[in-house]
């Protein structure tokens, strides 16, 4: 395998996948900047592109942006007190009152520096694990499959925090969403309205993209200001002091990114909680502590575990076809769009892929990390940029990207209805991820459901690995809606 | 107790929800035995699940007015209804409705570098000539990025325009 990881190495060195990473990386930063636009977002404007590329390149562009986001998207948490995404709102915390203290330059710099740290332990981790898991993964088949695709739908009740039953609805909309079309099981069109675009099902780069970027868009034009407004903080100096406060806590960073690595490993509790159990655990053990009054600590604990998380989320993604998050289900639809079929098959024929992805990660995290501190004095600028002379560039990239999908008007209707569709389930504090989780294993419950049920009619209910899943599904299930009560209370 | 205009919304959402799972369910028992358990099975228990969460919204509603979103999210900033949001964003729809026709008459790239012009002097109140510079700009990067990553792009309808539109 050592082997196999260095030929991995060299081929993301070549000139076009590096190439594809750096763009990668700077997309992430950008999304990872802009407030609201996490890393699903970014993933749904690269995923049309990746249709018809080839894998190492696609790969290198779509990891080098996920890995990166919650690198970035500390730029607004610290300079804003706006979290640049779900995973940056504990950074808020002790970092917003950092920068208001004439401190931001330390802060990013311990935010940065902690955060690829953290990014290099869930890459590590990715690594040491893949051949723990081999033997595991290839003794799982169509029900135990099925299995983990029923934990992967339980976890929508995590995903909507504060109103789970409606993530459940979502999600039921996104399993009946993937029924549009052809059946897998036998030459049959469903709820095609005798439309031919629909013959194929719709489309989930159409779907991400009306989902979550036209909504987004849609709310900051009619906010009518810039990102920042004039709560912008000035940067200052301290760089070094940040990092040198990362290199005084290793230990609290370890610790912090292992923790990012367990929690983002449990499919659908990554992305929203991480950052706050980091934070919260960090703030019950730390001696002498003064968190929430800009404790450089606060920004260290949960920046090293939500990047870590990252490796931790790619376990369940890539070895059992999982998507844990809104992110991870965008992400497994580009493995879907270029042939790849996560599962067995990404530890046996496509190991170099996995690999490739454990490179990138961790070379995206090094690069993003770097970046960020040499751009941190035009991010201070692009943030006070308005709304309206960003919106038509950011709509000609979705109409774009859009169309990339199947290249036919119908992607570009699609893309509209679906955003306005989008715009209004928001609005109505429907959670949207749990949708999209849906969609994407709606195919996989199918198509395991049937081989299951014909193979070994209703006794595979029985096996010793169905029945433990589902044991691992309830406990999960109940101790992840608890979890979000409490934080929901604190 | 008399159900505010927001939690009308909720509760016509819902409905639709339940009227969309409910048809399904219905359309699907056409559908041959193999292509008919799973859209049946998911339509009937989305008409569960909707069913219980517009009671519980609804009974909630009546007992008073439903907690909003939780302090510091960005909800919060949102107007309460949809009726009162949708003017705001009405314009910015019609802008996009403006550039699918634009598309559709000259072709994405000549289309998408008139619609930043224009967007940017009326919407963002650039100088002219920063608006002229950045539509250009745009068609440069669609033409590099069409021919670099083999990319094709909606041609125009109207036959002088498709040479533009291909360029």
């Amino acid at each position: 395998m050592l082997q196999l990881a260095l030929e991995t190495l060299v081929a993301l060195l070549q000139p076009t996948s590096l190439g594809f990473m750096v763009l990668g990386v700077s997309v992430g930063i950008l999304v990872g900047i802009l407030p609201g636009l996490g890393g699903t977002v970014g993933l749904s404007l690269l995923l049309p592109f990746v249709f018809g590329m080839e894998t190492g390149p696609a790969i290198a562009l779509l990891i080098g942006m996920a890995a990166v986001v919650h690198t970035a998207d500390t730029f607004p948490s610290v300079l804003l007190g706006v979290p640049g995404s779900s995973g940056s709102q504990a950074t808020i915390m002790d970092g917003y009152p950092l920068a208001r203290r004439g401190e931001a330059a330390r802060a990013l710099g311990a935010a940065f520096f902690a955060s690829m740290i953290g990014g290099l332990v869930g890459a590590i981790t990715l690594f040491l694990i893949l051949p723990v898991a081999r033997p595991i993964v290839l003794a799982f088949r169509s029900p135990e499959l099925l299995m983990l695709a029923v934990l992967g739908l339980s976890m929508v009740g995590i995903l909507a925090a504060k109103r789970p039953l409606r993530g459940m609805v979502m999600a039921t909309l996104g399993l009946l969403l993937g029924a549009v079309g052809a059946a897998p099981t036998t030459p049959f069109y469903r709820f095609t309205f005798g439309q031919m675009y629909l013959w194929d099902g719709v489309s989930l780069a159409v779907l991400a993209l009306g989902l979550f970027a036209l909504p987004e868009l849609l709310d900051l034009l009619a906010s009518g200001t810039s990102i920042a407004g004039s709560q912008i903080q000035r940067i200052g100096g301290g760089w070094l002091m940040g990092v040198r406060d990362v290199i005084r806590e290793k230990l609290l960073v370890l610790r912090s990114a292992i923790l990012g690595v367990v929690v983002g490993f449990i499919p659908g509790l990554g992305g929203s909680v991480v950052d706050w159990i980091s934070y919260g655990v960090a703030a019950q053990t730390v001696r002498g502590s003064e968190f929430g009054q800009g404790d450089i600590r606060g920004v260290i604990a949960p920046e090293s575990s939500n990047n870590a998380k990252e490796g931790g989320a790619l376990i369940p993604t890539l070895l059992f076809g999982i998507p844990g998050s809104g992110t991870t289900a965008v992400l497994l639809g580009g493995f879907v769009l270029l042939g790849l079929q996560p599962g067995p098959r990404m530890l046996r024929s496509d190991l170099n892929v996995t690999l490739l992805i454990v490179w990138t990660l961790a070379l995206a995290n090094v690069l993003g990390a770097t970046a960020c501190m040499a751009m941190s004095g035009a991010v201070a600028k692009l943030a006070r940029v308005r709304a309206a002379r960003l919106a038509p560039f950011l709509l000609v990239i979705m109409l774009t990207g859009a169309y990339q999908s199947t290249r036919s008007w119908g992607d570009l209707v699609a893309f509209v209805v679906i955003g306005l569709a989008g715009w209004a389930l928001r609005r109505l504090e429907f959670p949207l991820p749990p949708l999209l989780i849906g969609f994407v294993l709606a195919m996989t419950v199918e198509r395991t459901l049937w081989i299951s049920t014909t193979r070994y009619g209703w006794e595979w209910l029985l096996h010793p690995a169905v029945v433990g899943i589902g044991i691992v599904t309830a406990a999960l299930t109940v101790t992840g809606i608890r979890l979000n009560r409490g934080r929901v209370s604190s | 107790m008399r159900l505010s205009p927001a939690d009308r919304e909720q509760i016509v959402a819902l409905g639709i929800l339940l009227l969309v799972f409910g048809g399904a369910a219905v359309a699907s028992l056409g559908f041959p035995p193999r292509a008919r358990t799973y859209p049946l099975v998911v339509g009937v228990v989305g008409v569960l699940i909707t069913a219980w969460e517009l009671l519980a919204f609804h009974s909630r509603a009546r007992s008073g007015p439903v907690q909003p979103s939780l302090p510091g999210d960005r909800e919060v900033m949102r107007p309460a209804t949809i009726g009162e949001q949708f003017p705001r964003v009405l314009p910015f729809l019609i802008w996009i409705g403006g550039y699918l026709v634009a598309v559709w008459v000259a072709g994405l790239v000549v289309a998408s570098g008139l619609f930043v012009g224009v967007f940017l002097s009326r919407e963002g109140r650039v100088r002219w000539h920063t608006a002229v510079l950045a539509g250009a700009g745009i068609i440069i990067l669609l033409v590099v990025l069409g021919n670099v990553l083999g990319l094709r792009w909606p041609a125009s309808a109207i036959a002088p325009f498709q040479l533009l539109g291909l360029l």
